[in-house]
């Protein structure tokens, strides 16, 4: 295809809007992977179209990240719901786009450095508090999240695939189960090489 | 002297590896190659194999001297896609159609947004906000935020596709000017041609 024919052919905008035939597909990309000033018009369209239907991230509710955050918080947020049965610990994983009422605290990777290490307020009257956190991207296909306290022991232990890690994971942690102290969330990546992939220390303040 | 226009010179110097004629390389066709294989790809994790690929076997054949005029290099690497893209096509069925069906992919709809980010997002916000009409405005994003069918669309908007073209043409026109008047801004065709002075 020559550039004045994709000039008078509108082909950029045709290109961007799917107009093309394949074999005009096919002859225009020959032609603008060679024609910087063609190449820029498709660029500049793809940049303008993007941004519009990012439009649709930014009218969907995403979860806040205050420090704490206290009522119903958005969609697409995995929730793991841990559970107590008797003197034993067992976990519940949940995926909901209607979390539970909590109080919500999103925690910080202890790698992003200084800054004050989160309270989770814990009032018994609510029968959960509400952990947020995000778990860096990371060549793992499977992620095992513990809650453990500061002696060590685990309190509840929980498997993320990495599809579900790509959105923040919230856990759901029963108030009876949380005493005031100190706490780290610890999350390994799974396989034949497993690694630490983030811990989230936090502080928790029962009322 | 234009340092980055793809001309005999330019080879040379992507094949003896200058930094600045790899990177302008790589950043300009990364890109492009985005665009085109997006249309293709559904997966995130399909594209980059095959851009990965692209770039290995182009400077594969540059180092083997197989590529001397600079003003084939963009249609060359054009061509290595395809090639791919049709290894991967064969392999994946001998008896399927060549046409990837859409449905077996799965959809990454990051993917619509990869061209997006919060500077130009400000910057499209402006023009559609300056478009001579609301309608205008309404009309490209029916198109492409709701992803209804253009010829419905048109109906709709009591347009033809040609108006929808224009429109399309302006906005992006007005992008462009848009960008290049946003202070500290260097277009992506400009991108290391501000470094005008070969390294030592």
């Amino acid at each position: 295809m020559e550039h004045q024919t994709a000039v008078n052919e509108n082909a950029a905008e045709r290109y961007l809007l799917g107009e093309m035939s394949d074999a005009d597909r096919d002859e225009f990309e020959e032609h603008f992977f060679g024609c910087v000033e063609c190449a820029t018009d498709v660029r500049d369209g793809v940049t303008v179209i993007d941004n519009i239907r990012a439009e649709r991230r930014m009218a969907a509710p995403a979860p806040r990240r205050f420090a704490t955050w206290t009522g119903v918080a958005a969609a697409a947020v995995l929730v793991v719901v841990l559970a107590a049965q008797n003197a034993s610990l067992r976990r519940e994983l949940v995926t909901t786009l209607a979390p539970h009422a909590a109080t919500v605290t999103f925690l910080t990777s202890a790698a992003r450095g200084a800054g004050e290490t989160p309270a989770v307020v814990v009032d018994r009257k609510q029968p959960q508090a509400a952990l947020d956190f995000d778990i860096p991207e990371s060549p793992f296909a499977s992620y095992r999240c513990e809650l453990r306290d500061a002696a060590g022991r685990v309190h509840a232990s929980v498997d993320v695939t990495a599809a579900q890690a790509k959105d923040t994971i919230r856990l759901l942690v029963p108030t009876r189960d949380l005493e005031s102290g100190n706490y780290t969330l610890i999350v390994d990546g799974l396989g034949p090489s497993p690694a630490r992939v983030a811990s989230y220390p936090f502080i928790v303040r029962v009322r | 002297m234009d340092l980055y226009t793809f001309d005999d010179n330019y080879v040379t110097r992507l094949r003896d590896g200058d930094r600045w004629t790899v990177d302008h390389f790589v950043l300009y066709f990364n890109e492009l190659l985005l665009i085109k294989l997006r249309g293709r790809l559904r997966s995130k994790q399909d594209i980059d194999d095959v851009r990965q690929e692209v770039f290995v076997r182009v400077f594969r054949a540059l180092r083997a001297g197989e590529i001397r005029d600079g003003r084939k290099l963009g249609a060359y690497v054009n061509s290595v896609c395809n090639h791919i893209l049709l290894e991967r096509y064969r392999s994946a069925s001998r008896t399927e159609a060549l046409e990837k069906k859409l449905e077996d992919v799965p959809d990454d709809t990051d993917l619509e947004t990869l061209f997006a980010s919060a500077e130009t997002a400000a910057i499209v916000r402006r023009v559609m906000g300056n478009m001579e009409s609301k309608k205008d405005a309404d009309l490209l994003r029916a198109v492409f935020l709701e992803e209804r069918d253009k010829d419905e669309v048109c109906r709709e908007f009591k347009v033809d596709r040609d108006y929808l073209r224009v429109l399309l043409h302006r906005a992006r026109e007005r992008f462009r000017s848009e960008y290049l008047r946003t202070p500290n801004v260097i277009p992506f065709d400009e991108t290391n041609r501000r470094k005008t002075s070969l390294p030592g």
